[in-house]
């Protein structure tokens, strides 16, 4: 039997070094508002597995860290979200709802399993009166609201240092998609070798969300 | 673990009530189908670069015309469309459920449903309304669509079984009437050929359909007619419909 003392200070430390650590070793996703609409920018070597998708018509999710696990996520709030959809109306279906959701399963595991999910996501946005949200939710369950700007996975610390520091007016889709190249490309330590880029955007239907890339 | 499994417990919990327990005291024998609204004449038709589905408006409770405004004819997604024939809260149903599934397998799976796929799965979801069919409300469902770059049409029976058809189907009260119609005039067209014979043959329907509408100007209420081509899915608007059947 394990009979030994761990203060409850010690065990959440080590909980969130373990977390931080399994972050750190992917690669980065940076989500940021344009003036046309929210971009995902991610550095993926992958064009099958990915790391930006669509949840609902006007929702879009973005995950950093373990693939199975933040893929796990993602599917749950697709689920969550035809759900509510269905059984009220689309428009019922609202971007802090899943942002809480995913704030409540990973605070859930980082207090009750043995092993936190070493994962950050975003859920970005587009509302009704189409402002633009960005919820950053941490592997602890923290969830915030960004602001136009949001890298995680990887390096995010630093990068999103500087993003906030060059990146305070909304660009056009373009602009903005080569400067997060750039910011991006001046992270890595090796070359990108391919960039998924989706955008969530109004095209006239009711689903926003669009890969380019 | 699929989206129609969570479904399920929903759905089980309107699905499983036994309607004849529902019965209204007065009425010694109520008639569940002169209760609820019915929906009819749909038909749908190949023609050299798509295919064209067509349904009527109106939706009857027994000898009462309940509304002469439904729509029968939906976009499923920018490749397939589906037409209803039955008992209207029950095709509503199914067709939202129908799209909900395949929107989550797409958004899921990061890829559509293929066609083949659509039809089996639609295929399961009219059987599972089995438990209704014996109380009278049944719904039949048409669907049609694009493979890649052939275009299909299949009818259901209310068992669920489907059916490939070769250029032409139609669905509904009205349609042994429609399809005599479009047996005696198919032949190989372009759209607006293929939009004028459907609207024709639901024309024809409702001579001596009475639960099926023809066209009311009066009103400007006109069928729906939805366009499936190599591109998309799209709805031809009422003037357009109007200009094609030479009507004011």
């Amino acid at each position: 039997m394990n009979n030994f003392y761990v203060s409850p200070e010690q065990i959440i430390k080590d909980k969130a070094e373990f977390a931080k650590k399994g972050i750190e070793k992917g690669r980065t996703t940076i989500c940021c508002e344009t003036k046309d609409g929210i971009l995902f920018v991610a550095d993926n070597p992958s064009k099958y597995l990915f790391k930006t998708s669509e949840i609902y018509d006007r929702i879009g999710f973005a995950g950093a860290g373990k693939y199975s696990e933040f893929e796990n996520l993602r599917v749950t709030g697709i689920r969550h979200a035809d759900m509510k959809g269905y059984s009220y109306s689309r428009n019922d279906v609202i971007g802090r709802d899943i942002a809480n959701l995913y704030s409540q399963a990973l605070g859930y595991v980082f207090n009750n399993e043995l092993k936190p999910y070493e994962v950050e996501v975003v859920v970005a946005e587009i509302s009704e009166n189409n402002e633009q949200h960005l919820f950053h939710i941490g592997y602890d369950g923290t969830l915030t609201d960004k602001g136009i700007a949001c890298a995680i996975g990887g390096k995010s610390d630093e990068l999103n240092e500087k993003i906030n520091k060059l990146y305070k007016k909304k660009l056009d889709r373009l602009d903005a998609l080569n400067l997060m190249k750039e910011f991006l490309s001046n992270e890595s330590l090796k070359k990108i070798l391919n960039f998924e880029v989706s955008v969530l955007e109004n095209k006239g239907d009711n689903r926003y969300f669009q890969r380019i890339s | 673990m699929g989206f129609e499994e969570h479904l399920n417990n929903y759905i089980k919990s309107f699905m499983n009530i036994n309607i004849s327990d529902y019965k209204i005291s007065s009425s010694e024998n109520v008639d569940i189908k002169n209760l609820t609204p019915i929906a009819t004449t749909v038909v749908a038709l190949k023609f050299d670069s798509g295919v064209v589905m067509a349904g009527d408006r109106r939706a009857t409770q027994g000898n009462y015309i309940a509304h002469d405004d439904v729509v029968k004819v939906y976009k499923v997604d920018d490749q397939s469309m589906i037409g209803i024939a039955g008992s209207a809260a029950v095709a509503f149903d199914l067709v939202k459920r129908f799209k909900t599934e395949l929107e989550h397998y797409e958004k899921i799976q990061n890829i559509k449903l293929s066609y083949p796929g659509k039809v089996s799965f639609l295929s399961s979801l009219v059987k599972s309304n089995m438990n209704l069919i014996f109380q009278g409300l049944i719904v039949i469902p048409i669907f049609a669509g694009r493979n890649n770059s052939d275009f299909f049409v299949h009818t259901y029976d209310a068992l669920g079984g489907s059916y490939l058809e070769q250029n032409y189907a139609s669905v509904g009260s009205g349609s042994s009437l429609a399809n005599v119609f479009l047996q005696n005039n198919y032949k190989n067209i372009d759209k607006d050929g293929a939009i004028k014979l459907t609207i024709e043959s639901l024309k024809t329907a409702s001579n001596n359909d009475s639960a099926t509408a023809g066209i009311n100007l009066e009103k400007d209420i006109l069928p729906t007619v939805l366009i499936c081509n190599q591109k998309e899915v799209k709805e031809v608007s009422k003037e357009e419909i109007k200009q094609i059947i030479g009507a004011k």
